[in-house]
Protein backbone atom coordinates (compact mmCIF):
# COMPACT_ATOMS: atom_id res chain seq x y z
CA UNK A 1 0.00 0.00 0.00
CA UNK A 2 1.42 3.36 -0.98
CA UNK A 3 1.80 6.14 1.52
CA UNK A 4 1.37 8.62 -1.31
CA UNK A 5 -2.07 9.96 -2.14
CA UNK A 6 -3.92 9.85 -5.45
CA UNK A 7 -6.94 11.58 -6.95
CA UNK A 8 -10.00 9.43 -7.46
CA UNK A 9 -10.69 11.50 -10.55
CA UNK A 10 -7.40 12.85 -11.89
CA UNK A 11 -7.63 16.49 -12.98
CA UNK A 12 -7.33 17.44 -16.63
CA UNK A 13 -3.88 18.91 -16.97
CA UNK A 14 -2.70 21.08 -19.84
CA UNK A 15 0.93 20.31 -20.66
CA UNK A 16 3.14 23.32 -19.99
CA UNK A 17 0.73 25.00 -17.57
CA UNK A 18 2.00 23.92 -14.15
CA UNK A 19 5.68 23.89 -13.27
CA UNK A 20 7.07 20.61 -11.87
CA UNK A 21 5.64 19.95 -8.45
CA UNK A 22 4.51 17.16 -6.13
CA UNK A 23 1.05 17.03 -4.61
CA UNK A 24 -0.50 15.46 -1.54
CA UNK A 25 -4.16 15.28 -0.60
CA UNK A 26 -4.67 16.51 2.95
CA UNK A 27 -8.35 16.16 3.80
CA UNK A 28 -10.18 18.35 1.31
CA UNK A 29 -7.05 20.34 0.49
CA UNK A 30 -4.31 19.69 -2.04
CA UNK A 31 -0.82 20.54 -0.86
CA UNK A 32 1.66 21.29 -3.62
CA UNK A 33 5.39 21.65 -3.11
CA UNK A 34 8.30 22.18 -5.41
CA UNK A 35 11.73 20.68 -4.92
CA UNK A 36 12.98 23.80 -3.18
CA UNK A 37 10.37 23.66 -0.40
CA UNK A 38 7.97 26.26 -1.74
CA UNK A 39 4.38 25.28 -1.12
CA UNK A 40 0.72 26.19 -1.57
CA UNK A 41 -2.40 24.69 -0.05
CA UNK A 42 -5.22 24.66 -2.59
CA UNK A 43 -8.79 23.52 -2.74
CA UNK A 44 -9.55 20.77 -5.23
CA UNK A 45 -11.17 23.20 -7.67
CA UNK A 46 -8.19 25.57 -7.37
CA UNK A 47 -5.83 22.67 -8.11
CA UNK A 48 -7.89 21.66 -11.16
CA UNK A 49 -7.71 25.27 -12.42
CA UNK A 50 -3.98 25.44 -11.72
CA UNK A 51 -3.07 22.34 -13.74
CA UNK A 52 -5.49 23.28 -16.52
CA UNK A 53 -3.66 26.60 -16.88
CA UNK A 54 -4.36 30.03 -15.41
CA UNK A 55 -3.70 33.55 -16.65
CA UNK A 56 -2.66 36.72 -14.81
CA UNK A 57 -6.35 37.64 -14.28
CA UNK A 58 -6.90 34.55 -12.11
CA UNK A 59 -6.83 35.19 -8.32
CA UNK A 60 -4.46 32.21 -7.99
CA UNK A 61 -1.86 33.86 -10.21
CA UNK A 62 -0.40 36.21 -7.53
CA UNK A 63 -0.27 33.27 -5.10
CA UNK A 64 1.40 30.74 -7.39
CA UNK A 65 3.51 32.87 -9.72
CA UNK A 66 5.95 34.24 -7.09
CA UNK A 67 6.33 30.73 -5.67
CA UNK A 68 7.45 29.36 -9.01
CA UNK A 69 4.52 27.04 -9.73
CA UNK A 70 3.59 28.43 -13.15
CA UNK A 71 5.60 27.04 -16.03
CA UNK A 72 5.01 30.04 -18.24
CA UNK A 73 6.27 32.50 -15.64
CA UNK A 74 9.07 30.42 -14.14
CA UNK A 75 12.04 32.32 -12.73
CA UNK A 76 14.99 30.09 -13.65
CA UNK A 77 17.56 32.30 -11.92
CA UNK A 78 15.66 32.22 -8.63
CA UNK A 79 15.21 28.44 -8.94
CA UNK A 80 18.95 27.98 -9.55
CA UNK A 81 19.76 30.12 -6.51
CA UNK A 82 17.39 28.16 -4.32
CA UNK A 83 18.70 24.86 -5.64
CA UNK A 84 22.23 25.89 -4.72
CA UNK A 85 21.25 27.15 -1.26
CA UNK A 86 19.16 24.14 -0.29
CA UNK A 87 20.97 21.25 -1.93
CA UNK A 88 24.16 19.54 -0.84
CA UNK A 89 26.01 21.94 -3.14
CA UNK A 90 26.19 24.36 -0.21
CA UNK A 91 26.83 21.79 2.49
CA UNK A 92 29.72 22.88 4.69
CA UNK A 93 30.21 19.83 6.91
CA UNK A 94 28.42 18.08 9.76
CA UNK A 95 27.32 20.70 12.27
CA UNK A 96 26.29 18.37 15.06
CA UNK A 97 28.57 16.03 17.01
CA UNK A 98 27.15 13.50 19.45
CA UNK A 99 29.65 12.53 22.14
CA UNK A 100 28.64 9.36 23.96
CA UNK A 101 30.53 9.86 27.19
CA UNK A 102 29.96 6.57 29.01
CA UNK A 103 33.38 4.88 29.12
CA UNK A 104 35.26 7.90 27.74
CA UNK A 105 38.49 8.92 29.51
CA UNK A 106 40.08 12.35 29.50
CA UNK A 107 42.60 11.62 26.76
CA UNK A 108 39.81 10.23 24.60
CA UNK A 109 37.76 13.35 25.34
CA UNK A 110 40.67 15.60 24.27
CA UNK A 111 41.16 13.69 21.01
CA UNK A 112 37.43 13.72 20.32
CA UNK A 113 37.14 17.49 20.82
CA UNK A 114 40.16 18.01 18.57
CA UNK A 115 38.60 15.83 15.86
CA UNK A 116 35.33 17.78 16.13
CA UNK A 117 37.17 21.06 15.67
CA UNK A 118 38.93 19.72 12.57
CA UNK A 119 35.48 19.56 10.94
CA UNK A 120 34.59 22.66 8.94
CA UNK A 121 31.35 24.58 9.13
CA UNK A 122 30.39 27.99 10.35
CA UNK A 123 29.30 26.66 13.75
CA UNK A 124 29.60 23.49 15.76
CA UNK A 125 27.23 21.80 18.16
CA UNK A 126 28.62 19.30 20.65
CA UNK A 127 25.99 17.20 22.37
CA UNK A 128 27.37 15.44 25.42
CA UNK A 129 25.28 12.34 26.05
CA UNK A 130 25.45 10.43 29.31
CA UNK A 131 23.22 8.69 31.78
CA UNK A 132 24.28 9.90 35.20
CA UNK A 133 26.46 13.02 35.45
CA UNK A 134 28.26 11.72 38.56
CA UNK A 135 29.75 8.83 36.58
CA UNK A 136 31.38 11.03 33.94
CA UNK A 137 31.64 14.46 35.55
CA UNK A 138 35.41 15.13 35.07
CA UNK A 139 34.98 14.33 31.36
CA UNK A 140 31.91 16.60 31.08
CA UNK A 141 33.74 19.40 32.92
CA UNK A 142 36.82 19.05 30.72
CA UNK A 143 34.92 18.96 27.40
CA UNK A 144 32.91 22.05 28.31
CA UNK A 145 36.06 24.00 29.21
CA UNK A 146 38.15 22.77 26.29
CA UNK A 147 35.41 23.18 23.67
CA UNK A 148 34.78 26.74 24.89
CA UNK A 149 38.49 27.55 24.49
CA UNK A 150 38.68 25.85 21.10
CA UNK A 151 35.67 27.89 20.00
CA UNK A 152 37.39 31.13 21.02
CA UNK A 153 40.65 30.12 19.38
CA UNK A 154 38.99 29.13 16.12
CA UNK A 155 36.55 32.09 16.27
CA UNK A 156 33.60 29.80 15.60
CA UNK A 157 30.33 29.78 17.53
CA UNK A 158 30.09 26.62 19.61
CA UNK A 159 26.83 25.32 21.02
CA UNK A 160 27.05 22.84 23.85
CA UNK A 161 24.25 20.54 24.92
CA UNK A 162 24.35 18.14 27.88
CA UNK A 163 21.79 15.35 27.58
CA UNK A 164 21.33 13.19 30.65
CA UNK A 165 18.89 11.32 32.82
CA UNK A 166 20.22 12.76 36.05
CA UNK A 167 22.52 15.50 37.28
CA UNK A 168 22.83 17.35 40.57
CA UNK A 169 21.78 21.00 40.99
CA UNK A 170 25.49 21.99 41.25
CA UNK A 171 26.28 20.22 38.00
CA UNK A 172 23.28 21.84 36.31
CA UNK A 173 24.45 25.23 37.63
CA UNK A 174 27.94 24.73 36.27
CA UNK A 175 26.53 23.84 32.85
CA UNK A 176 24.15 26.81 32.89
CA UNK A 177 26.93 29.24 33.85
CA UNK A 178 29.02 27.94 30.92
CA UNK A 179 26.21 28.40 28.44
CA UNK A 180 25.47 24.69 28.09
CA UNK A 181 21.91 23.81 27.15
CA UNK A 182 20.58 21.07 29.40
CA UNK A 183 18.48 18.37 27.80
CA UNK A 184 16.59 15.92 29.97
CA UNK A 185 16.16 12.34 28.78
CA UNK A 186 12.59 11.58 29.82
CA UNK A 187 10.20 8.67 29.61
CA UNK A 188 6.57 9.73 29.27
CA UNK A 189 4.06 7.11 30.28
CA UNK A 190 0.49 7.30 31.46
CA UNK A 191 -0.68 10.77 32.46
CA UNK A 192 1.63 13.41 33.92
CA UNK A 193 1.73 14.20 37.61
CA UNK A 194 1.78 17.99 37.39
CA UNK A 195 3.36 18.32 40.84
CA UNK A 196 6.27 15.98 40.04
CA UNK A 197 9.32 17.89 38.79
CA UNK A 198 11.79 16.41 36.29
CA UNK A 199 15.15 15.11 37.61
CA UNK A 200 16.80 18.47 36.88
CA UNK A 201 16.00 21.85 35.34
CA UNK A 202 16.52 21.68 31.60
CA UNK A 203 15.58 23.73 28.56
CA UNK A 204 15.13 20.79 26.24
CA UNK A 205 13.39 17.46 26.60
CA UNK A 206 14.02 14.28 24.68
CA UNK A 207 10.97 12.35 25.64
CA UNK A 208 10.42 8.71 24.74
CA UNK A 209 6.78 7.71 24.89
CA UNK A 210 5.93 4.68 26.94
CA UNK A 211 3.32 2.21 25.67
CA UNK A 212 0.70 3.79 27.92
CA UNK A 213 1.48 7.46 27.20
CA UNK A 214 -1.78 9.39 27.22
CA UNK A 215 -3.10 12.96 27.29
CA UNK A 216 -0.57 14.73 25.09
CA UNK A 217 -2.04 18.14 25.95
CA UNK A 218 -1.45 17.47 29.65
CA UNK A 219 2.13 16.43 28.92
CA UNK A 220 2.63 19.64 26.92
CA UNK A 221 1.35 21.61 29.95
CA UNK A 222 3.70 19.63 32.21
CA UNK A 223 6.70 20.42 29.99
CA UNK A 224 5.64 24.06 29.87
CA UNK A 225 5.18 24.23 33.64
CA UNK A 226 8.68 22.91 34.34
CA UNK A 227 10.34 25.42 32.04
CA UNK A 228 11.16 23.31 28.99
CA UNK A 229 11.56 25.41 25.84
CA UNK A 230 11.51 22.58 23.34
CA UNK A 231 10.74 18.90 23.18
CA UNK A 232 11.52 16.05 20.83
CA UNK A 233 9.09 13.21 21.33
CA UNK A 234 10.18 9.73 20.34
CA UNK A 235 7.99 6.68 19.67
CA UNK A 236 8.00 3.80 22.13
CA UNK A 237 8.96 1.49 19.27
CA UNK A 238 9.54 1.89 15.55
CA UNK A 239 6.99 -0.62 14.30
CA UNK A 240 3.52 -0.20 12.87
CA UNK A 241 1.87 -0.06 16.29
CA UNK A 242 4.49 2.30 17.76
CA UNK A 243 4.24 4.61 14.74
CA UNK A 244 0.44 4.78 14.94
CA UNK A 245 0.49 5.48 18.70
CA UNK A 246 3.15 8.11 18.21
CA UNK A 247 1.24 9.81 15.38
CA UNK A 248 -1.84 10.11 17.53
CA UNK A 249 0.05 11.39 20.58
CA UNK A 250 2.20 13.81 18.59
CA UNK A 251 -0.83 15.16 16.77
CA UNK A 252 -2.42 16.00 20.13
CA UNK A 253 0.83 17.55 21.32
CA UNK A 254 1.08 19.73 18.20
CA UNK A 255 -2.60 20.60 18.54
CA UNK A 256 -1.90 22.00 22.00
CA UNK A 257 1.08 23.97 20.70
CA UNK A 258 -0.99 25.39 17.84
CA UNK A 259 -3.72 26.37 20.28
CA UNK A 260 -1.41 27.90 22.89
CA UNK A 261 1.42 29.05 20.65
CA UNK A 262 0.99 32.72 21.48
CA UNK A 263 1.53 32.38 25.22
CA UNK A 264 3.69 29.23 25.33
CA UNK A 265 7.46 29.13 24.86
CA UNK A 266 7.46 25.40 24.15
CA UNK A 267 8.57 24.35 20.67
CA UNK A 268 8.44 21.05 18.84
CA UNK A 269 11.88 19.93 17.69
CA UNK A 270 10.52 17.61 15.00
CA UNK A 271 8.81 20.51 13.27
CA UNK A 272 11.89 22.70 13.62
CA UNK A 273 14.12 19.98 12.15
CA UNK A 274 11.86 18.95 9.28
CA UNK A 275 10.78 22.41 8.19
CA UNK A 276 14.40 23.57 8.14
CA UNK A 277 14.17 22.20 4.61
CA UNK A 278 17.77 21.13 4.24
CA UNK A 279 19.00 17.57 4.29
CA UNK A 280 21.94 18.52 6.47
CA UNK A 281 19.65 20.13 9.06
CA UNK A 282 17.60 17.00 9.69
CA UNK A 283 18.52 15.80 13.19
CA UNK A 284 20.60 12.65 13.16
CA UNK A 285 21.17 12.62 9.38
CA UNK A 286 24.27 10.48 9.00
CA UNK A 287 27.50 12.37 8.20
CA UNK A 288 25.61 15.28 6.62
CA UNK A 289 24.16 16.58 9.89
CA UNK A 290 25.84 14.47 12.53
CA UNK A 291 28.86 12.43 13.50
CA UNK A 292 29.00 10.43 16.72
CA UNK A 293 31.85 9.35 18.96
CA UNK A 294 31.75 6.61 21.56
CA UNK A 295 33.68 6.14 24.80
CA UNK A 296 36.34 4.05 23.06
CA UNK A 297 37.08 6.83 20.56
CA UNK A 298 35.29 5.25 17.61
CA UNK A 299 33.66 7.60 15.10
CA UNK A 300 30.25 6.67 13.67
CA UNK A 301 28.06 8.14 10.97
CA UNK A 302 25.49 9.21 13.60
CA UNK A 303 24.30 8.52 17.14
CA UNK A 304 21.87 5.88 15.87
CA UNK A 305 24.80 4.11 14.18
CA UNK A 306 26.86 3.83 17.38
CA UNK A 307 27.94 0.23 17.93
CA UNK A 308 27.35 -0.77 14.29
CA UNK A 309 30.69 -1.90 12.85
CA UNK A 310 29.49 -1.30 9.29
CA UNK A 311 28.80 2.35 10.05
CA UNK A 312 32.01 2.92 12.01
CA UNK A 313 34.33 5.37 10.27
CA UNK A 314 37.50 4.94 12.32
CA UNK A 315 39.10 6.14 15.52
CA UNK A 316 39.55 9.74 16.66
CA UNK A 317 43.25 8.90 17.14
CA UNK A 318 43.90 8.08 13.50
CA UNK A 319 40.95 9.23 11.38
CA UNK A 320 41.21 12.57 9.62
CA UNK A 321 38.12 14.51 8.55
CA UNK A 322 39.43 14.71 4.98
CA UNK A 323 39.50 10.88 4.85
CA UNK A 324 35.73 10.59 5.23
CA UNK A 325 34.68 10.78 1.56
CA UNK A 326 36.95 7.84 0.73
CA UNK A 327 35.21 5.54 3.22
CA UNK A 328 32.52 3.21 1.83
CA UNK A 329 30.20 3.91 4.77
CA UNK A 330 30.25 7.65 4.03
CA UNK A 331 29.30 7.17 0.39
CA UNK A 332 26.61 4.64 1.28
CA UNK A 333 24.85 6.80 3.87
CA UNK A 334 25.01 9.97 1.78
CA UNK A 335 23.62 8.19 -1.28
CA UNK A 336 20.93 6.47 0.78
CA UNK A 337 19.90 9.67 2.56
CA UNK A 338 19.04 11.55 -0.62
CA UNK A 339 15.29 11.41 -1.26
CA UNK A 340 15.82 11.38 -5.02
CA UNK A 341 17.36 7.92 -4.60
CA UNK A 342 14.45 6.46 -2.62
CA UNK A 343 11.23 4.93 -3.95
CA UNK A 344 8.22 6.97 -2.71
CA UNK A 345 10.45 9.77 -1.40
CA UNK A 346 11.32 10.76 -4.97
CA UNK A 347 7.61 11.39 -5.66
CA UNK A 348 6.61 12.63 -2.22
CA UNK A 349 5.34 16.15 -1.55
CA UNK A 350 7.52 16.20 1.57
CA UNK A 351 10.71 15.43 -0.36
CA UNK A 352 12.13 18.95 0.18
CA UNK A 353 11.73 18.62 3.96
CA UNK A 354 12.08 15.05 4.99
CA UNK A 355 14.30 11.97 4.87
CA UNK A 356 14.88 9.05 7.19
CA UNK A 357 18.48 8.77 8.40
CA UNK A 358 20.10 5.68 6.83
CA UNK A 359 21.30 4.46 10.25
CA UNK A 360 17.65 4.36 11.40
CA UNK A 361 16.80 2.37 8.27
CA UNK A 362 19.62 -0.02 9.08
CA UNK A 363 18.58 -0.43 12.71
CA UNK A 364 14.96 -1.20 11.90
CA UNK A 365 14.95 -2.58 8.34
CA UNK A 366 18.39 -4.11 7.94
CA UNK A 367 19.96 -1.88 5.29
CA UNK A 368 20.88 1.80 4.96
CA UNK A 369 18.31 2.07 2.18
CA UNK A 370 15.47 0.60 4.16
CA UNK A 371 12.12 -0.03 2.50
CA UNK A 372 10.13 3.17 2.41
CA UNK A 373 6.68 1.63 1.88
CA UNK A 374 6.88 -0.34 5.13
CA UNK A 375 9.13 2.04 7.10
CA UNK A 376 7.62 3.07 10.43
CA UNK A 377 10.17 5.90 10.65
CA UNK A 378 8.79 7.23 7.36
CA UNK A 379 5.22 6.93 8.72
CA UNK A 380 6.19 8.88 11.84
CA UNK A 381 7.71 11.74 9.85
CA UNK A 382 4.90 11.82 7.30
CA UNK A 383 2.37 11.98 10.13
CA UNK A 384 4.12 14.99 11.62
CA UNK A 385 4.33 16.72 8.26
CA UNK A 386 0.64 15.99 7.53
CA UNK A 387 -0.38 17.49 10.86
CA UNK A 388 1.58 20.72 10.52
CA UNK A 389 1.21 21.32 6.78
CA UNK A 390 -2.56 20.78 6.71
CA UNK A 391 -2.74 23.85 8.98
CA UNK A 392 -0.55 26.06 6.82
CA UNK A 393 -3.42 28.25 5.62
CA UNK A 394 -4.32 28.95 9.23
CA UNK A 395 -2.93 32.24 10.49
CA UNK A 396 -2.37 30.75 13.96
CA UNK A 397 -0.10 28.10 12.51
CA UNK A 398 1.86 30.56 10.39
CA UNK A 399 2.27 32.88 13.40
CA UNK A 400 3.55 29.98 15.46
CA UNK A 401 6.06 28.94 12.81
CA UNK A 402 7.10 32.56 12.50
CA UNK A 403 7.63 32.72 16.27
CA UNK A 404 9.77 29.57 16.01
CA UNK A 405 11.80 31.28 13.23
CA UNK A 406 10.74 28.67 10.67
CA UNK A 407 10.98 30.20 7.22
CA UNK A 408 7.98 28.85 5.32
CA UNK A 409 8.49 30.73 2.07
CA UNK B 1 11.52 -23.08 -0.75
CA UNK B 2 11.83 -22.77 -4.51
CA UNK B 3 10.90 -19.71 -6.53
CA UNK B 4 10.92 -18.93 -10.22
CA UNK B 5 11.38 -15.25 -11.07
CA UNK B 6 11.03 -13.69 -14.51
CA UNK B 7 14.20 -12.03 -15.83
CA UNK B 8 12.76 -8.83 -17.23
CA UNK B 9 11.53 -7.88 -13.76
CA UNK B 10 14.33 -9.21 -11.55
CA UNK B 11 18.05 -8.75 -12.09
CA UNK B 12 20.88 -10.78 -10.56
CA UNK B 13 21.75 -7.73 -8.38
CA UNK B 14 18.26 -7.60 -6.93
CA UNK B 15 18.46 -11.30 -6.01
CA UNK B 16 21.82 -10.64 -4.34
CA UNK B 17 20.18 -7.80 -2.35
CA UNK B 18 17.40 -10.18 -1.30
CA UNK B 19 19.94 -12.77 -0.21
CA UNK B 20 21.87 -10.14 1.74
CA UNK B 21 18.70 -9.22 3.62
CA UNK B 22 18.39 -12.79 4.88
CA UNK B 23 21.98 -12.69 6.15
CA UNK B 24 23.06 -15.83 7.99
CA UNK B 25 19.49 -17.01 8.49
CA UNK B 26 19.38 -18.80 5.16
CA UNK B 27 21.40 -19.91 2.17
CA UNK B 28 20.18 -18.75 -1.23
CA UNK B 29 20.99 -20.71 -4.38
CA UNK B 30 20.37 -19.18 -7.78
CA UNK B 31 20.49 -20.67 -11.26
CA UNK B 32 19.43 -18.92 -14.41
CA UNK B 33 17.98 -19.68 -17.81
CA UNK B 34 17.28 -17.24 -20.66
CA UNK B 35 13.85 -16.34 -19.35
CA UNK B 36 13.98 -16.78 -15.59
CA UNK B 37 15.94 -17.22 -12.40
CA UNK B 38 15.36 -20.28 -10.23
CA UNK B 39 15.91 -19.51 -6.58
CA UNK B 40 16.13 -21.96 -3.71
CA UNK B 41 16.07 -20.67 -0.12
CA UNK B 42 17.44 -23.08 2.50
CA UNK B 43 17.01 -21.87 6.08
CA UNK B 44 20.08 -22.24 8.31
CA UNK B 45 18.02 -23.73 11.14
CA UNK B 46 14.91 -25.87 11.28
CA UNK B 47 12.01 -23.59 10.36
CA UNK B 48 8.23 -23.96 10.44
CA UNK B 49 6.29 -23.61 7.15
CA UNK B 50 5.15 -20.13 8.30
CA UNK B 51 8.75 -19.16 9.09
CA UNK B 52 9.86 -20.39 5.67
CA UNK B 53 7.12 -18.38 4.01
CA UNK B 54 8.21 -15.31 5.96
CA UNK B 55 11.83 -15.79 4.83
CA UNK B 56 10.68 -16.09 1.22
CA UNK B 57 8.54 -12.98 1.64
CA UNK B 58 11.43 -11.04 3.08
CA UNK B 59 13.67 -12.15 0.22
CA UNK B 60 11.12 -11.12 -2.41
CA UNK B 61 10.39 -7.81 -0.67
CA UNK B 62 14.02 -6.80 -0.64
CA UNK B 63 14.65 -8.06 -4.18
CA UNK B 64 11.70 -6.11 -5.54
CA UNK B 65 12.55 -3.05 -3.46
CA UNK B 66 16.12 -3.14 -4.73
CA UNK B 67 15.00 -3.48 -8.34
CA UNK B 68 12.58 -0.58 -8.07
CA UNK B 69 15.09 1.57 -6.17
CA UNK B 70 17.64 1.04 -8.94
CA UNK B 71 15.09 2.29 -11.44
CA UNK B 72 14.45 5.38 -9.30
CA UNK B 73 18.19 5.98 -8.92
CA UNK B 74 18.72 5.68 -12.68
CA UNK B 75 15.75 7.91 -13.49
CA UNK B 76 16.98 10.66 -11.15
CA UNK B 77 20.67 10.23 -11.90
CA UNK B 78 21.01 13.45 -13.92
CA UNK B 79 19.80 15.42 -10.88
CA UNK B 80 21.62 13.55 -8.12
CA UNK B 81 24.88 13.29 -10.05
CA UNK B 82 24.92 17.06 -10.44
CA UNK B 83 24.87 17.31 -6.65
CA UNK B 84 26.99 14.32 -5.61
CA UNK B 85 29.76 14.71 -8.20
CA UNK B 86 30.97 18.14 -6.98
CA UNK B 87 30.47 17.10 -3.34
CA UNK B 88 32.82 14.14 -3.62
CA UNK B 89 35.11 15.76 -6.20
CA UNK B 90 36.07 18.58 -3.88
CA UNK B 91 36.45 16.14 -0.97
CA UNK B 92 35.82 17.14 2.62
CA UNK B 93 38.51 19.71 3.33
CA UNK B 94 39.37 19.87 7.03
CA UNK B 95 39.85 23.13 8.87
CA UNK B 96 43.37 24.40 8.14
CA UNK B 97 45.86 24.91 10.96
CA UNK B 98 45.27 28.10 12.94
CA UNK B 99 47.42 30.80 11.30
CA UNK B 100 47.93 32.49 14.67
CA UNK B 101 49.51 29.33 16.07
CA UNK B 102 51.61 28.98 12.93
CA UNK B 103 52.88 32.57 13.06
CA UNK B 104 53.32 32.90 16.83
CA UNK B 105 54.93 29.84 18.45
CA UNK B 106 54.18 31.43 21.83
CA UNK B 107 50.42 31.24 21.14
CA UNK B 108 50.74 27.53 20.45
CA UNK B 109 52.80 27.06 23.63
CA UNK B 110 50.31 29.06 25.74
CA UNK B 111 47.41 27.00 24.42
CA UNK B 112 49.24 23.74 25.07
CA UNK B 113 49.90 24.87 28.65
CA UNK B 114 46.27 25.86 29.06
CA UNK B 115 45.18 22.42 27.86
CA UNK B 116 47.62 20.65 30.20
CA UNK B 117 46.24 22.66 33.14
CA UNK B 118 42.67 21.77 32.20
CA UNK B 119 43.54 18.07 31.99
CA UNK B 120 45.35 18.20 35.34
CA UNK B 121 42.38 19.93 36.97
CA UNK B 122 39.96 17.38 35.50
CA UNK B 123 42.16 14.48 36.69
CA UNK B 124 42.22 15.93 40.20
CA UNK B 125 38.40 15.70 40.29
CA UNK B 126 38.49 11.91 40.32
Amino acid sequence: MSKLTAFERPPKARPGAAAPHQFRLLGKKVLITDEHGRWALLTRSEYDRFVAGIGPEDPLWPVLQPRGFLAGAFDFDAAARRQFERSLLSWKGPGSHALLLDGMDLDGARRTVEFVFSCPGPQLTLELIFDDADAVWPVVWFIVQYARRKGEWSRRPVFLIARARTMSPDQADFLRSHGVTRCADLALDGKPDMSKAPAFRAQRARARLGPGAAEPAAWARWLEKWGFESARLLPASLDEKGAAAFASFHSGFLGWLLEHGEESNLRDEWVLGLLGGRLWNLPGMDVLEQLAYDGAGRVYTSEAAAGDAELALGSVSTLRYQDLPRLPATGAVIAASHPDNQPLCAQCAYRPFCAVPPSINKNYQGSVWGQTPSSAACSVQMGIMDRILESLNDEKCLNLLNKWSVDMV
Amino acid sequence: MKLKLGRPLYSAESLAAGALALGTRAQVFVSESKAAFSVEIKPAAKTSPAGLLALGGEFLNEALNHEYRQRVVRANAPLTQAVFAPLFAKGFPAVPADPLEELEPQVKADRARDLAELLAQARSMK
